[in-house]
């Protein structure tokens, strides 16, 4: 670990040494004090000294240079990324990707190390920061959640999948609006040859909010499985928003998310969904989703029970039930929003139906008592 | 015709531990501290307990997960080292990978940072609860209760650890603050008939369970708990019906298919547990709980080889890791195969081999012996071996009938009651003992005491068919025919006939003075036994019939007739309580 940090920080001390990038980006200075603490990339902030905006270039980390299969995904991203070129809630790339290559050299070896990189937008934090500082009201998390599904329609309405959501993955910028960012294993449904490697042997993305059909890997028969499977992602995401903690850890225990992968990898591919299709309704039944309400005052109670179906419908364990259309979703976020909005009309609302029920029901046994007595008279 | 409790083959079934199912707590909230259950029951009374088996995590394979999420959570704490919520998850991470001593750290830098957080709170006491620490548990829920009084997961959770204390008053006082809040969780419901069964109140029990159920009807863990509370309530068809259901929901659910077929086993449906458990034993061969059941479903249906094949392929698997009591009965149950099929050598080495193993463990291979002994009409060495168990196991009253019982052949009735009557006067008799004492007295002739015993035991046993049928039986040897009439007709519906509740009712007939239809019922008792295999007893029932037609006959004067009846009777040869002696005792009688 200590050697790979030394590695990372002669790293980052290169690439600020660099001066001015591509004739434009200058005072090249690290995000944080490791650079983004991304395992696959380095993070540099910059001058743009065209629009002088700062900016983040995101460098390929040389160390993993060998690996075909990050490699490809680095480049993929701003292929992916320019798909989105000047539309809101996505990460714009702002200049096509560059590169360098610098010379180290150790005793008598001299290597040139190369250093790709493509510049984009710079972030001011991202919603995993904000849930861990606990700094957003239950309106605010809406709100939230509403420019995230809004981002994911968006590249979904262009069939692509970013098969990598999560709160670190929504960036907020200096303006507070969200980006969707790390596109590095999204997919292009349209284009057939857009898989990278014939099959996969974990899930692309982060383990935490990937879907147990990605875990099962039906991505590898059908790529637009990885569509529902980015609506669980959201879904896991609206239950971390509002309880603090990931859903995965209370949800499944290990031994299932292992037994599922290793189990459905040996299943021949052709009868992969049909087989995972037979458990997965059990499975649903045997890992009921959580009550938000479990995990202590998550959010004012006239919303938690539409907050709670809300998560459920999108996290649901199997996918042929799961919330899959935009228009509920905003429907539902804007209800919310609208409850918090109006917290004491909608209590009187509610009150007021609950007498009206009560009325009618009271009505409806005097009647029927009086129904009765004229029978037996 | 009188019951006696001489003892024949088929009482010999596989020896099962007492009715034992797991219980796992439905996964319906993740917060709430739950630790496995057992519900057995002995005897008569339901034992729940909360087993101290905390999860040891993961097994191998979901290492790889594990460490993915606890990196991820961990990554968070170090880029956010202030946040209290950061420290939690990496806590929860560290506890689901089964690392308790450093999710207890991380757990406790949370609560530093942020003393009321609610996530570092619960799953540290969770932890505590794994750890068997149950006092630092509830305290910290105590705590934690102050700050969010409308927890139900706090609420249940101590509810559950005051169960684990049979502080029961306490558990429910938790439960009843948890139902308050919301009546629409299925955990509260599951908790108090958890806590109904371990209280004896079954059907309040099951009336919770079936809340609970009807609350979340895909839960399978509730419905496998309803199940067990009906096969605590002996209702084995709504037991089975239950367990059917948590088996759909969850196939191949282990502690499922176990109690399913055992409740098959115990509804006499072998053929049907014999399915299931082929299936299961193939599919899983090292399970030796089904293996075990499935050799009992193969006693059941006369598979005898099949079942001792079974039992030696669990006793290979289990190899020196099994427990001597366990080996013991596997052994006793190989030995119940073969005297099944009549091997009784064979089987008395089986027993003699469970004796070895584990002399205490039960007192089923000492009385098997003793049959073996009487069946080859060695008294002696059978009282030799049941007087050995009777200092084993002195309140088993099953030793001390099979005792009674070998008294009674070497016709020794003053041993024979000796032995039984001291649990008659310390009120401790099961209806067989009622009912085999009831037998002694009648046979000695003391009807009185004999009556009084009944009566006792049909107090105590109201319903017992044995019971009714021999104080009936006794009531008519003194000439009460109207009592008779009315003990019989308490008898519960639905009772099946067996030979000597029908002689019994024969000679009810006869006193009646419907000679036709009382021997008719005798003949039919008859023959009931033969069909039964006990021929012994369907010459028993013949000679007390020609007895009592003779003793008929003698009322009504015709002397002739009585005479033939009583040669009819003598010509029947039987070596165990015989009526030959009343017969000669009638004919002396005609003679003067």
């Amino acid at each position: 670990m200590a050697a790979h940090d030394a590695e990372r920080e002669t790293l980052l001390l290169t690439i600020e040494g660099q001066g001015v990038l591509c004739g434009r980006f200058e005072d090249l200075r690290r995000l944080g004090t490791d650079g983004g603490g991304g395992c696959f990339s380095l993070i540099i902030t910059a001058r743009d000294s065209t629009t002088g905006d700062r900016v983040a270039l995101k460098f390929f980390h040389p160390r993993h240079l060998r690996d075909q299969y990050r490699w490809q995904c680095f480049q993929r991203e701003p292929t992916v990324l320019r798909l989105f070129a000047g539309r809101p809630d996505i990460l714009q790339c702002l200049a096509p990707p560059g590169d360098f290559t610098v010379p180290f050299s150790n005793g008598s070896l001299t290597l040139d190390i190369p250093f790709a990189f493509y510049p984009v937008e710079l972030a001011s934090s991202d919603a995993n920061a904000m849930i861990l500082a606990d700094c957003w009201d239950a309106k605010q998390k809406f709100d939230a959640f509403r420019a995230m599904c809004r981002a994911v329609q968006r590249i979904h309405s262009q069939r692509v999948v970013h098969r990598d959501l999560k709160p670190s993955n929504f960036l907020i910028m200096p303006n507070g609006t969200f980006r969707l960012s790390d596109f590095g294993v999204a997919r292009d449904l349209s284009d057939p040859s857009g898989a990278l490697i014939p099959a996969y042997q974990a899930p692309p993305g982060d383990l935490g909010y990937a879907a147990p059909e990605i875990m099962a890997s039906l991505h590898d028969v059908d790529p637009s499985f990885a569509l529902g499977a980015d609506m669980y992602s959201l879904g896991a995401i609206l239950f971390e928003l509002f309880t603090r903690t990931p859903l995965v850890l209370h949800l499944f225990d290990a031994t299932t998310l292992a037994e599922l992968g290793q189990t459905m990898n040996t299943v021949n591919r052709s009868l992969r969904v049909q087989t995972y299709d037979a458990f997965v309704g059990n499975m649903a039944a045997a890992h009921p989703l959580p009550r938000m309400s479990h995990f202590g005052n998550v959010a004012p109670s006239c919303v938690l029970p539409l907050l709670d179906s809300l998560y459920q419908g999108l996290a649901a364990i199997d996918y042929r039930r799961r919330l899959s259309d935009f228009n509920k979703i905003f429907s539902t976020i804007n209800t919310c929003i609208w409850m918090l909005q109006h917290e004491d009309a909608y209590r009187r609302l509610k009150a007021l139906r609950a007498r009206t029920r009560e009325a009618l029901q009271q009505k409806r046994s005097a009647l029927l008592a009086k129904n009765s007595m004229r029978n037996s008279q | 015709m009188i019951m006696t409790s001489t003892g024949q083959k088929d009482q010999f079934t596989s020896s099962t531990p007492d009715p034992r199912f797991d219980v796992t707590a439905p996964s319906i909230n993740p917060l709430v501290a739950t630790l496995p259950i057992v519900v057995t029951k002995v005897k008569d009374m339901v034992e729940v307990s909360c087993t101290n088996e905390p999860s040891t995590g993961a097994r191998t394979g979901a290492e790889g997960v594990l460490e993915q999420l606890s990196n991820e959570a961990k990554k968070d704490t170090l880029r956010f080292p202030q946040s209290a919520r950061a420290h939690a998850n990496f806590g929860v991470a560290l506890a689901k990978a089964g690392r308790l001593e450093e999710a207890v750290v991380e757990l406790e830098t949370a609560l530093s940072l942020e003393p009321t957080d609610y996530l570092a709170g619960v799953t540290l006491a969770r932890v505590y609860v794994n750890q068997a620490n149950y006092e630092k548990a509830r305290s910290l829920y105590t705590h934690l209760l102050d700050h969010y009084p409308s927890s139900d997961s706090l609420l249940l959770s101590l509810a559950y650890l005051s169960l684990r204390d049979n502080d029961f008053a306490a558990a429910e006082e938790f439960l009843e603050s948890a139902l308050r809040l919301s009546k629409k969780n299925a955990f509260p419901f599951f908790l108090l008939g958890v806590i109904c069964l371990q209280r004896g109140n079954i059907h309040r029990a099951i009336s919770a369970l079936r809340e609970a159920a009807r609350l979340d009807l895909r839960s399978a863990s509730l419905h496998h708990t309803l199940g067990v509370a009906y096969a605590m309530a002996r209702d084995f068809e709504r037991a089975a019906r239950a367990f059917r259901m948590a088996l759909a929901l969850a196939p191949g659910t282990a502690p499922s298919l176990h109690a399913l077929c055992d409740v098959l086993l115990q509804q006499r449906e072998p053929a049907c547990a014999f399915k299931l458990l082929k299936q299961r034993v193939e599919s899983h061969p090292t399970d030796i709980a089904a293996r075990d059941l499935f050799a009992r479903a193969c006693i059941d249906l006369g598979k005898y080889s099949r079942a001792r094949s079974e039992f030696e392929a669990a006793l290979r698997l289990a190899g020196d890791d099994m427990p001597p009591a366990l080996l013991a009965r596997f052994r006793a149950n190989i030995g119940i195969a073969f005297l099944r099929e009549g091997k009784d050598r064979a089987a008395e080495a089986q027993f003699r081999l469970a004796i070895e193993i584990a002399p205490r463990w039960s007192s089923a291979p000492y009385e098997a012996l003793g049959y073996i002994a009487v069946q080859a009409e060695d008294l002696e060495k059978a009282k030799e071996i049941l007087e050995h168990a009777k200092e084993l196991f002195r309140d088993s009253q099953a030793v001390r009938r099979f005792l009674s019982v070998v008294f009674g052949l070497l016709g020794r009735y003053d041993l024979a009651i000796a032995e039984l009557q001291e649990f008659w006067d310390r009120r401790t008799a099961e209806s067989e003992t009622y009912c085999f004492l009831g037998f002694l007295y009648e046979w000695t002739e003391d009807y009185a005491t004999a009556l009084r015993a009944l009566s006792d035991g049909r107090k105590r046993f109201p319903k017992s068919p044995k019971i009714i049928n021999n104080l009936a039986y006794t009531y008519l040897m003194v000439g009460e025919v109207e009592r008779a009439r009315s003990v019989l007709a308490s008898l519960p519906r639905g009772i099946e006939p067996h030979p000597e509740l029908v002689a019994t009712q024969g000679l009810l007939r006869l006193w009646e003075g419907n000679h036709q239809t009382g021997i008719s019922l005798y003949e039919k008792a008859a023959r009931m036994a033969s069909e039964a295999g006990d021929n012994s007893l369907a010459k028993r029932v013949r000679q007390k019939m020609h007895l009592e037609i003779a003793r008929a006959f003698m009322h009504k004067g015709d002397a002739a007739a009585a005479r033939i009846e009583i040669k009819r009777g003598l010509s029947l040869r039987l070596d165990t309580y015989s009526y030959r002696a009343k017969l000669e005792h009638l004919l002396d009688q005609l003679t003067a």
